[in-house]
């Protein structure tokens, strides 16, 4: 008898042991599982890296609203940011039409590669911040000549 | 979603904040527009070297065709999971240019 009782604790001891562990692991899987099923990261394509870890440094596609002083309604700016070099780049992925301003490349202060254009800015920045600062002004002034033909130099910001 | 779209400055000045501590805020069951593949979804946001990244559930898709650059930019959202910003004023304005998927 004294056998059986003690046979009888075994066994709730064990359910009660892997109620626990379950009851433990669904905590966990609901506070770190959720965050890692979460992420696009894992799944490279050409637009949608944040960040690489195997020595190109990216961070992108990142959005831009240009600031608008003529109402126009196309405003927006994509760039890829990279570092090439210890210097970080902007790569423009989409901006506004030209409108038929002149779309050349010391006008509109960009460097071209083929179909690959990026902002063309000296010193180029050694910080991912500074180079979102650079582009954040850019767009700025990209947009103000797009709207009225005013140069980068000439424009009054 | 559409909680976010039809959110009023002071939520959007609490999401800002909470942000700062630079974790990722995700959201469950977010009312997607008719258009979408399913009805609700989580979305998520974080602040991420200085930049606002705004995160959704992959696999959704809109089968909307006429919106302009918003639903560019929306099916942009959908098909990358994530739409980052150097501003948190434009990832406000980018949710607020959303609104026309629910009329």
């Amino acid at each position: 008898m004294e056998g059986t009782y003690e046979y009888m604790w075994i066994i709730i001891g064990s359910i009660l042991l892997v109620a626990l562990i379950k009851v433990i692991y669904q905590i966990y899987k609901n506070k770190v599982g959720e965050r890692s099923t979460y992420r696009p990261v894992q799944t490279p394509t050409a637009n949608s890296n944040r960040q690489i870890s195997t020595g190109i440094r990216e961070f992108g596609p990142v959005n831009y609203y240009a600031n608008a002083r003529h109402n126009q309604k196309d405003r927006w700016f994509q760039f890829m940011y990279r570092e090439v070099n210890g210097e970080w780049l902007a790569y423009i992925l989409r901006m506004p039409s030209l409108n038929g301003r002149d779309g050349d490349l010391h006008l509109t202060h960009r460097y071209k590669n083929e179909n690959t254009y990026w902002i063309c800015y000296d010193p180029q920045p050694r910080s991912l911040e500074g180079i979102q600062s650079v582009s954040r002004a850019w767009a700025d002034r990209e947009l103000e000549y797009i709207s009225t033909g005013v140069p980068f130099e000439e424009q009054r910001w | 979603m559409r909680e976010f779209i039809e959110g009023n400055d002071n939520q959007f000045s609490d999401l800002k904040r909470r942000l700062q501590d630079g974790l990722l805020h995700v959201y469950k069951n977010c009312e997607l527009p008719a258009c979408c593949s399913k009805r609700s979804c989580r979305i998520g946001f974080e602040m991420d070297n200085n930049a606002y990244v705004m995160l959704i559930d992959l696999g959704i898709t809109c089968s909307k065709s006429k919106g302009g650059i918003s639903l560019i930019q929306f099916k942009q959202l959908l098909s990358d999971g994530q739409f980052i910003f150097i501003d948190f004023n434009d990832l406000k304005v980018f949710l607020k240019s959303l609104g026309f998927l629910y009329k």
